[in-house]
């Protein structure tokens, strides 16, 4: 009897304990609070009588946050609490956001807002009538952003003109590189400061670096240049075509018709030009294993004579580590940003500015009260909503418990505000501490742009104005002038199935050979690899991205009237 | 008939009767089993429809064997599966020995302490996760590793091999290291099934002459034979399973064209451009191939070597 009795308790015990977690649900805040009160605080947003509870999903796929970042969200949401009476409910998602959307979607358990989705997730939402429009709201509640969007307005909207979504991030700074090829300035200087004009003056340049300097003040073999292939960060052969004249790994001919790069001489030659980096023994070799953080070791490490990729990754990976680990770091020892061309390019395209931007917010059908959070949406158009979206909070925040206060801008009960004059010192000198920042912004990004704004000063990245005051951020700019030019009509947004396969299957072709061609040791090693190539991206289905490009483009130029 | 079938009922009901505390403890058990593994597998109706997150199954278009036929026809199809038959073959061949052998040589290794150290030393890699192993793996096998330095101050090479890049290495290395990182942990069954060694056989054997070789080979090997085969048969069963974040950790893009398996084409095309159909379909069909290779192995090995899994 007594072993029946435990044997039974067992039971219910294990039945119960294996019933826990079971039918659990989340529940996302439907209610319909009053927005209206008449009172607006000194950002121009009219405090609601009720809490305006946003539920918002971020699909950015974040790596886990720092201390910094946590107690920067805290601090950011009870601000919105404070200020605002809005109390913000973020979901952040981590790894591949679009996977976690996705579950989402299909569990039925998305909030009020989902932000950083891709078009294609985006569309899932609108075909499904999950997503709310917008276009009734885009002359009243929403006009900030429609005014943002400007021109491109049009391109989007749905066939039926109606607008779905709000672009996560779309503008660009002009004047800006996204790309160039950097040199070490230091030792530029100590071979005499040659011209860099052509792809081969830039091979020479970095080969005279090398040959003064072969080895780092460690005994470590030096490189002219080195790639990195991390998803996410990818030395890229379509951008590497833009010195020789392509635009985004297209050659666009005047009928509007695309060639991918690797069916262009010009695709032939970018290939052969790092296939003699190879040869010479001056490319890393482990330049297709290295991922993002095992390049950056190598550069921090004075390893790597030049780099072509973002005009960033310089900054991040070289002088600014190596003052902050030695303030004596002579000014000089950095990189700069230089720009070349072959001499049969018609221009060196290598920043394709896509205004248009490529991850999106939409209301979902779970919010019951859309006006309100369309007026949340549109307030981040507007001039002090952007800056306390991207600069954070304003007027001071303690960074952790350093019993220090840090900020960017400052504002008073009147709405006046200024870039904090230290802060803009910080930034102009290039000893702004980036880590600082992390206290005072968090705020989720629902509708943000990058141009600049009405004044042509102030953008929303803090360390992208003042260029004029800055000397290396002068010089870069300086010299990539004409490297930059409008990519948006080239955005392919809408994608049949087989396209976005086809997509996928070339990109898969191109990393799997690619590699080979650099790395040939003769030439019909070369050539054989070339062809390989070639066919792989056949076989891809390369001629049904071709002609989606290309109608896409046709059909966007005439949208935009151009 | 009807008499034999009733027979068999009472014998079942008597036996049930007599087991019901067993049955009763199971019961957790099984209510487990159905709610988490047999209920979810509604989910694979996603392979034969054009299945859009967020609405029903039922309200999706139904494609019947579009998405198999797909894959089975895709250019990249013999790649992958080439890839997939010899990583996966490699491990039940080299990779499923080795841990039989370091077994057995633990067994053999006369201090018990010594024995212990080794054994737990053995288990170590298991634990470390294939983000740090595949940086070690850099550490050792990159142009600038410990391998290819070591090779250049003995003269053995003038320049690096490219381990991490040729990827006619692939294979071999990501063998070596699921051999490395698994082999302790997966002794454990065997040094238990050897823990149950008959003594009696072995003295009787030392009486007869055996030396350590032929204990092995005709006492040991012999009762363990048992755990071997059937390890074997599940081991078939996952034979369109060769790794997936191995690949991932380990691969890169000179070394695709040798390590782009069923599984990362799947995660790919199923998982990251959302084609969740497709990604069943794939999963589905490896599961179909698995059960029935497990079946047939299981035939063959009750036929020729007198045990079975079932």
């Amino acid at each position: 009897m007594k072993k029946k009795l435990i044997s039974g308790m067992l039971c219910v015990t294990m039945v119960l304990a294996s019933m826990v977690g079971c039918g659990k649900t989340v529940k996302v805040n439907t209610e319909k609070t009053n927005t209206s009160s008449g009172v607006f605080n000194e950002f121009g947003w009219e405090v609601p009588e009720d809490t305006l509870v946003i539920n918002i999903l971020d699909a950015g796929g974040y790596d886990a946050p720092t201390e910094a970042e946590k107690k920067g969200r805290e601090n950011v949401l009870k601000y919105f609490k404070d200020k605002f009476n809005v109390e913000l409910k973020i979901q952040y998602t981590s790894g591949d956001g679009t996977e976690a959307v996705n579950l989402a979607l299909a569990s039925n358990q998305y909030p009020d807002i989902v932000t950083g989705i891709t078009y294609d997730v985006m569309k899932k939402f609108v075909s499904m009538g999950k997503a709310v429009e917008m276009t009734p709201y885009m002359d009243t509640i929403g006009k900030d952003i429609k005014d943002t969007m400007g021109e491109v307005y049009p391109l989007f909207l749905d066939s039926e003109a109606k607008l779905w979504y709000t672009p996560t991030l779309m503008g660009s700074i002009t004047e800006l590189p996204d790309k160039a090829a950097q040199i070490r300035y230091d030792e530029w200087l100590a071979i005499g400061s040659p011209e860099i004009k052509t792809p081969d003056d830039y091979y020479n340049a970095l080969n005279e670096i090398l040959k003064k300097n072969p080895t780092t003040p460690n005994g470590e073999k030096r490189y002219a240049l080195s790639f990195y292939t991390d998803s996410g960060h990818w030395s890229d052969p379509a951008a590497f075509c833009g010195f020789w004249g392509l635009k985004n790994g297209y050659d666009i001919n005047e009928a509007g018709d695309f060639t991918y790069w690797a069916f262009t001489e010009e695709g032939k030659e970018m290939t052969k030009y790092f296939n003699r980096f190879y040869l010479d023994g001056t490319l890393d070799p482990d330049s297709f294993v290295n991922k993002y953080e095992q390049w950056k070791t190598k550069f921090s490490n004075e390893r790597i004579a030049g780099v072509i990729g973002e005009w960033w990754i310089s900054y991040d990976s070289g002088h600014e580590v190596w003052q902050a680990l030695d303030p004596d770091t002579p000014e000089n020892k950095r990189y700069i940003h230089v720009s070349f061309k072959d001499e049969d390019a018609e221009g060196a395209y290598l920043s394709g500015k896509n205004s248009l931007g490529s991850r999106y917010t939409i209301i979902t059908d779970k919010a019951k009260n859309p006006e309100a959070l369309m007026k949340f949406i549109n307030f981040q158009a507007t001039e002090r909503g952007l800056a306390l979206t991207a600069w954070g909070i304003p007027n001071g925040t303690p960074i952790g418990n350093t019993g220090r206060e840090g900020k960017f801008w400052n504002i008073d009960a009147e709405g006046k505000w200024e870039v904090d004059p230290a802060a803009k010192q910080a930034l102009i000198t290039e000893t702004w501490s980036y880590d600082d920042e992390y206290y005072w912004t968090g705020a989720p990004w629902l509708f943000t742009t990058q141009s600049r704004w009405k004044d042509g000063v102030h953008c929303m990245w803090p360390n992208q104005m003042w260029y004029e005051e800055n000397k290396w951020k002068s010089l870069m700019i300086e010299n990539m002038e004409g490297t930059i030019y409008d990519s948006s009509a080239m955005r392919l947004m809408e994608k049949t199935d087989e396209v976005k396969i086809a997509e996928q299957a070339v990109k898969d072709a191109w990393t799997m050979n690619w590699g080979a061609a650099v790395q040939a040791n003769t030439e019909e090693e070369f050539e054989a690899a070339w062809t390989a190539l070639q066919n792989a991206l056949t076989t891809a289905g390369i001629d049904k991205l071709e002609k989606a490009m290309s109608e896409n483009y046709k059909i966007n130029m005439e949208k935009m009237n151009k | 008939m009807v008499l034999e079938i009733k027979k068999k009922i009472k014998y079942t009901v008597r036996r049930f009767n007599k087991q019901r505390q067993l049955w009763l403890l199971c019961i957790p058990i099984i209510i487990w089993v159905v709610i988490f593994a047999y209920v979810p597998m509604y989910g694979l109706l996603i392979a034969f429809v054009d299945y859009i997150p967020g609405m029903s199954i039922f309200d999706c278009k139904f494609v019947g064997l579009k998405h198999f036929k797909d894959f089975v026809f895709n250019p990249s199809f013999l790649l992958l599966l080439r890839n997939t038959l010899a990583m996966s073959l490699l491990s039940l061949t080299v990779g499923f020995v080795a841990p039989i052998i370091f077994a057995l040589s633990i067994n053999e290794l006369p201090h018990k302490r010594y024995k212990k150290v080794i054994q737990t030393t053995s288990y170590l890699p298991h634990f470390i996760s294939w983000v740090v192993a595949g940086s070690m793996i850099y550490m050792m096998l990159s142009n600038e590793g410990i391998v290819n330095d070591i090779l250049m101050r003995l003269n053995l090479i003038v320049k690096p091999v490219p381990f991490l890049t040729n990827g006619k290495y692939y294979w071999v290395i990501y063998t070596l290291a699921n051999i490395w990182k698994g082999i302790g942990w997966s002794a454990i069954i065997y040094l238990s099934a050897i823990s149950g060694v008959d003594m009696e056989l072995c003295e009787a054997g030392a009486m007869d002459g055996m030396g350590r070789w032929g204990m092995v080979r005709h006492v040991i090997i012999p009762t363990i034979l048992p755990t071997i085969v059937i390890l074997w048969i599940l081991g078939i069963g996952g034979i369109l399973n060769a790794g997936f974040e191995q690949h991932l950790i380990l691969g890169n893009a000179s070394t695709q064209n040798y390590w782009d398996v069923i599984d990362t084409y799947s995660y790919r095309y199923g998982i990251q451009l959302g084609y969740y159909s497709i990604g069943t379909a794939v999963g589905l069909m490896k599961s179909l191939i698995g059960f029935t290779l497990v079946f047939i192995t299981n035939r063959f090995c009750r036929k020729h070597l007198g045990t079975s899994a079932f």
